[in-house]
């Protein structure tokens, strides 16, 4: 507005006439004077809300960064108690969970209250309220567990609680609160999580996910219209008024942050003033003995030959190339089976071939190479403290008789565990050290910052994997650098992956967030990650034709990089502006 | 200036409860949202008539303790008359401000902070004490369109000099208001005499100078009000012309709708049938002849109006939505400030020297200081510097 347009502006000043008679009358003491200054203050500011539990927060035990006090403030106050917390992975959604329930727990509003999350959290969102935030729940692997109907705060899976022994249970209260990790597990309205969550009665709701945008936009309809029916109004509704067809941009943009911004809170990474500490990448890749390199070749020719013939065997193919650069073990274990197995089999004799050549190995390269790296982390870090993760049983098996033998100090952490079990495991690598050798069951939410060592045994030829795995030690409270030793072998498809690959596409430096939005679209092309590698290795005709594969592929992966940015502005038109909260007192 | 102006929470209500009351000299049973009072015989308080009352802190009254319970809550009636109370109660104090306060913590002027060399040591030696005032101003900002918006502005000025003294100000203001300030049960209360003896001219000038620095430190946020409510202007306006366009067009019908019906009447005078009839008809005439005439006159008065672009009803509109800035000091602090020079031990990989510079605690240098090599004015943009282990300044090295 040009200054002719605007009002006029009055300014008085009062007299200080009262001052200067009260200093005529004498100075008061001190303490007085500063309860007056005081009073004057809160006279002139405004009635806010607060978090009145946080001074009950034991800072020894949980150290509360501004964003997460934020995101339960507003969840609470200005969502009435009904929010999505999407931030980004490792910022803290559980602590922010924790704070709100705190808080409700400090104000009595919590008589109920039902946690749902994916089976294998449910412990660690057990110990992680009990010990931070003092609030003690029941879990349903807990003995003392009688049914949905027989305690008040309960964490639950939502797969028991959506089975036909709980159901009726579940639903037939009405819960003060209700909490669900992983919300993206709801987002399809057609599975029967969805319709648990749908019948369920509750005062107040939390939701937390990372990606509240899995692949579409109806994802995040089908979130939010858990917690607030209406607010996009009817699922056709929102698609005409907020997508448009191809669903490559988004109308209406305002609004719909708008309404977004009334239930749901996503914190950035990039936004906030977390430190990350720095990651070390030590590649290491080891010529195999003259035996490896001819198991190898004869499993990539028995897999390229199977596979032209038929590729109704892609999967346990692509197994087997995965395996033989994992462990001999491994590969044995699964031959073994196909063998075994009754069905007819055209290429007995290969497999048998295969067989004998695994038994020519004496020595596993890989196996004598992981020593050095345990050897020096045990030389220079604090109880020696080391992770190697590997995606098979049968090398796990192998890699722990051989450190075990070796005299370390070992743990196995693998799915056959209980929750139970795994959370005893992880307490005893933190108090005893030494290795602890993982399959990729370790999975989401499970802290281990205690350590910042660990080994890729073998790669997952899925990066998503990978980055799952780093973030399983480097994540908030992680103090110290944290270094990712990754294993391969020369000339072999783990090679390619490595060095054409991750290498390429700067995987091991990614954040979940920045990673996710490559794939997905290279996976929204048409094929997996996984498939791409597996096509490319069997029908390249030589080596040369190999290679050139694995350039174009890294070529095609740095071109999705480049376009990821494009997703990435997609996405932050549709979350622009829920960052760290609009009150800043 | 700074801006102190805070928020009004329940834990920071409770705070200065607690304090406020212990300071008169009241037991205080706390049982979780219950709070026993009794004060000293000797106190008299005008937030409750007896000595002994009970304080709830929550809305959550039984029935029949409506009376006897003081709700503490952010808008409740008896935290009103409690800070009311203590607002008024004791708005002038004093402090001295000693080197020992600040915990050797000094203020680096920017062609230090900018330069190259480190400060390996600092030493203060006061030579003299200055008093300021620190004034607490509070600033009401009221228009039409808007709820009222207050601030409360500190601003600290030396009684001689009139320099505004923004470092004190921060020192002082994390005393007044830091939950665990590690010095207010030691806080100096400063020699009297010479906190008591400003001539009383000099004092007014001096908390005079306060408010108008104040309204400097809120300007944005004035200018931010002056935006909204010259909206809230402009949309009245507009829609008042819009009513006056209208009423034209009204009354250009109506008058159009009078001329056909004098028309129509010029033809029924004429063609009357009887004495009466054309007398009727004339008086109906003469009748709607005046009320069209009032019309356009009327309709003339708008369009003379218009021809303005209202500016009369626009001024009428823009200054009722004008805003209203006032201030009043409600307290202020005497503040004794320790002059005198302060020794910066500077070094670089070579050699360390020995940098002066007068200095105030709170204020930080308080003078220009000049390149010893060149005798150019050391500044952000020509900081001290050394090279070899020789001083000097960006300027003449």
């Amino acid at each position: 507005m040009e200054e002719q347009d605007l009002v006029d502006i009055e300014v008085t000043h009062d007299d200080p006439d009262d001052l200067l008679d009260s200093y005529s009358s004498g100075i008061s003491e001190f303490s007085f004077h500063r309860q007056t200054v005081v009073a004057n203050r809160l006279l002139a500011g405004q009635p806010d809300t607060e978090l009145r539990s946080l001074t009950h927060v034991d800072e020894e035990e949980v150290k509360l960064l501004e964003h997460q006090v934020d995101a339960a403030h507003r969840a609470l106050f200005e969502m009435d108690g009904k929010a999505l917390l999407a931030d980004e992975v490792g910022l803290g959604k559980t602590i922010e969970v924790g704070m709100i329930l705190k808080e409700m727990h400090y104000r009595e509003t919590d008589d109920s209250v039902l946690i749902l999350t994916p089976a294998q959290l449910a412990k660690q969102w057990q110990g992680e309220l009990l010990e931070k935030f003092g609030l003690d729940f029941v879990c349903n692997y807990d003995d003392e567990f009688q049914g949905f109907d027989a305690h008040n705060r309960i964490i639950a899976s939502i797969d028991t609680a959506k089975s036909d022994r709980h159901r009726a249970t579940v639903l037939a209260r009405d819960w003060d609160v209700l909490v669900m990790d992983e919300a993206h597990y709801v987002k399809n309205e057609e599975t029967d999580r969805y319709d648990l969550i749908d019948k369920l009665t509750y005062d107040y709701a939390f939701f937390l996910t990372a990606t509240p945008i899995q692949n579409e936009l109806t994802d995040l309809y089908n979130i939010v219209s858990l917690l607030r029916p209406g607010l996009f109004g009817s699922r056709d509704t929102f698609h005409h008024y907020f997508v448009n067809n191809n669903q490559e941009t988004l109308v209406n943009r305002d609004e719909l942050q708008q309404r977004l911004g009334q239930v749901m809170i996503r914190n950035r990474r990039e936004e906030t003033d977390i430190d990350f500490t720095d990651r070390i990448i030590d590649t290491r890749t080891f010529e195999p003995s003259e035996a490896e390199k001819e198991l190898y070749e004869a499993v990539t020719e028995y897999v390229r030959g199977a596979y032209s013939q038929d590729s109704g065997q892609k999967l346990v193919l692509m197994l087997l190339q995965k395996e033989v650069v994992s462990s001999p073990a491994a590969l044995e274990e699964t031959i073994l089976k196909q063998l075994n197995e009754e069905n007819e089999l055209t290429h007995r004799d290969e497999l048998e071939t295969i067989l004998d050549k695994i038994d020519a190995i004496d020595t596993v390269t890989k196996q004598e190479r992981l020593f050095d790296i345990v050897e020096e982390v045990r030389e220079t870090v604090d109880m020696g403290r080391v992770i190697v993760f590997t995606q098979f049983r049968a090398t796990q098996r192998q890699v722990l008789k051989s450190l075990d033998e070796q005299g370390y100090t070992t743990h196995a952490f693998h799915g056959g565990h209980s929750s139970q079990e795994k959370e005893d495991i992880v307490d005893q690598f933190r108090e005893e050290g030494g290795v602890l050798v993982s399959t990729d069951a370790m999975n989401e939410g499970r802290n281990l910052q205690f350590c910042n060592i660990m080994v890729n045994y073998d790669l997952p030829w899925n990066p998503m994997k990978v980055e799952q795995r780093i973030g399983r030690i480097h994540r908030i409270g992680q103090k110290r650098k944290v270094y990712v030793f990754n294993m391969g072998l020369k000339d072999t498809i783990e090679e390619y992956v490595l060095e054409r690959l991750y290498h390429k596409i700067d995987l091991f430096q990614q954040t979940v967030g920045e990673l996710s939005t490559i794939l997905t679209r290279l996976e929204d092309s048409g094929q997996s990650f996984e498939d791409e590698i597996f096509e490319r290795l069997t029908n390249a005709d030589s080596e040369v034709d190999l290679e050139n594969d694995f350039d174009s592929m890294a070529i095609d992966l740095e071109e999705q990089q480049n376009l990821s940015q494009k997703v990435e502005e997609f996405n932050s038109g549709v979350f622009e502006s829920f960052d760290l909260g609009a009150n800043d007192d | 200036m700074t801006d102190v102006t805070h928020a009004v929470t329940q834990s920071a209500l409770e705070a200065f409860t607690r304090e406020y009351l212990n300071g008169l000299g009241a037991a205080i049973h706390e049982n979780e949202n219950r709070w026993q009072v009794r004060l000293p015989s000797h106190v008299d308080v005008d937030f409750s008539d007896s000595r002994e009352f009970e304080i709830a802190l929550d809305d959550e009254i039984q029935e029949g303790e409506e009376s006897a319970m003081c709700v503490l809550t952010p808008e409740s009636e008896f935290t009103q008359q409690l800070l009311d109370e203590a607002a008024a109660m004791a708005t002038v104090g004093k402090l001295a401000l000693a080197d020992s306060s600040t915990n050797g913590d000094y203020r680096y002027p920017s062609w230090i902070i900018k330069s190259d060399v480190e400060v390996a040591d600092a030493t203060f030696s006061p030579y003299y004490d200055r008093t300021a005032i620190c004034v607490f101003v509070r600033i009401d900002i009221e228009t039409v369109s808007e709820y009222q918006t207050q601030f409360l502005e500190a601003v600290t000025v030396d009684i001689e000099s009139k320099d505004q003294l923004p470092g004190v100000t921060e020192i002082l203001v994390d005393e007044f208001f830091s939950p665990k300030s590690g010095w207010r049960d030691n806080v100096a209360d400063g020699d009297d005499e010479s906190a008591s003896t400003i001539a009383p001219q000099k004092l007014t000038d001096v908390i005079a100078a306060g408010p108008k620095a104040a309204v400097e430190g809120v300007q944005e946020e004035i200018d931010e009000i002056r935006q909204s409510a010259s909206r809230a202007a402009d949309s009245e306006f507009e829609e008042y012309r819009q009513l006056q366009e209208q009423r034209i067009n009204d009354h250009r019908n109506e008058i159009g709708s009078l001329s056909d019906r004098l028309q129509k009447l010029s033809t029924d005078v004429d063609g009357a049938n009887s004495q009466q009839q054309r007398v009727e008809a004339l008086e109906k005439r003469q009748e709607l002849k005046a009320e069209k005439e009032d019309l356009e006159a009327e309709l003339e008065e708008l369009l003379q109006a218009k021809g303005q672009g209202y500016a009369q009803k626009k001024q009428e509109i823009y200054r009722r939505h004008a805003i209203e800035v006032n201030t009043k000091p409600i307290a202020f602090t005497l503040v004794r400030y320790e002059r005198g020079e302060i020794e910066f031990t500077v070094s670089d990989a070579d050699r360390t020297n020995i940098v002066r510079a007068p200095y105030a605690i709170g204020a930080g240098v308080t003078d220009e200081v000049y390149c010893e090599s060149c005798d150019s004015q050391l500044s952000t943009e020509n900081p001290i510097s050394s090279v070899a282990g020789k001083m000097g300044c960006q300027d003449c090295q």
